[in-house]
């Protein structure tokens, strides 16, 4: 193998890189307004997902009542610098598009559970899957439609009997400011989180 | 990479992986791929319509997720016609940092303080 093709295409492929951050959460509870708000592109809603032979086992399936093939996923895109660029995935809310989640999370450098104070139990599943069924970082975020007082925060820790290690934040995700500043805090947990692993020669 | 006199370009994928497969770098749904610097008509006219449009949209560098957006495909289609592309050397992959990578959390982090 010539040494000089080799660095040749190196230099072409320039360590583009990419990376994705999961915006978890129940139906209806912001996750595409989230995406939207920060993202440099329109979000980009798929709806073909599941492969033809899912599509099919459901079928099959006397349980599954429903025939539908098409699941919604939104994503967008933040430009990083020059030559990182970030993916954001607001996942399917439907429970039954868990294994889609775990394609999903693949990967991903983190993730921004989010959660509705009106309707905490919609982002119940999703907090379960991430404490119970993942192992990539992840925070929880409530977006405060009408706005949140900090003591409502520890009741909300509380509802959702999260764990001390995951951080628990507020943000109006229609602001891509905000939505900014809660991808950081994903960021930032990540980093300790492999800071540690690093110290202890795990992971 | 040595020209391969023997190969001519419509022998199906399977039969010219040479090794040149994904498994290193898994298709991710946010994976980048672009047909490099090796675009070739020639090839594209060859392909069938749904590998012809991923490989036209791949001239410009794009996820695996937008890839099949764009070409309104079945993610699970986009990753095996892309995978087929990849074992024939007609795209790259641009990927490679783990998601934990402190380097990359901090690009990532400088990145988005600017956007705060």
């Amino acid at each position: 193998m010539p040494a000089f093709s080799d660095s040749r295409e190196a230099n072409l492929n320039r360590q583009l890189t990419s990376a994705k951050i999961v915006i978890a959460g129940g139906f209806g509870v912001g996750k595409t307004t989230a995406v939207e708000a920060i993202s440099e592109i329109p979000a980009i809603r798929t709806e073909s997902w599941m492969t033809a032979a899912a599509a099919q086992i459901d079928r099959l399936d006397p349980g599954i009542d429903k025939v539908t093939t098409t699941v919604a996923m939104d994503f967008g895109r933040v430009t990083i610098d020059d030559s990182l660029v970030l993916y954001l995935f607001g996942t399917p809310g439907q429970p039954r598009f868990w294994p889609m989640w775990d394609d999903l999370v693949r990967g991903a450098v983190g993730a921004l559970v989010l959660v509705d104070t009106n309707n905490l139990e919609n982002s119940f599943a999703a907090v379960n899957y991430f404490e119970n069924d993942a192992t990539v970082p992840w925070i929880v975020c409530v977006n405060p439609f009408h706005g949140i007082q900090t003591h409502e925060l520890s009741a909300v820790r509380e509802a959702l009997t999260l764990p001390p290690h995951v951080p628990l934040i507020a943000a109006d995700v229609r602001d891509p400011r905000n939505v900014a500043r809660a991808l950081l805090a994903v960021v930032n947990h990540a980093t300790e989180r492999a800071t540690a692993h690093a110290a202890t020669g795990v992971g | 990479m040595a020209r391969r006199p023997g190969l001519h370009w419509k022998v199906r994928p399977y039969m010219t992986a040479r090794g040149r497969t994904s498994s290193r770098n898994p298709l991710l749904v946010h994976t980048l791929v672009s047909t490099g610097d090796r675009y070739d008509p020639v090839l594209a006219a060859s392909l069938a319509p749904a590998s012809r449009s991923l490989y036209e949209q791949a001239r410009r560098m794009c996820s695996v997720a937008e890839l099949s957006a764009a070409c309104g495909l079945p993610l699970g289609l986009t990753r095996l016609l892309i995978n087929d592309l990849l074992k024939i050397g007609q795209l790259v992959v641009h990927d490679a940092r783990s998601s934990q990578d402190l380097a990359l959390l901090e690009r990532l982090r400088a990145g988005l303080l600017r956007l705060t």
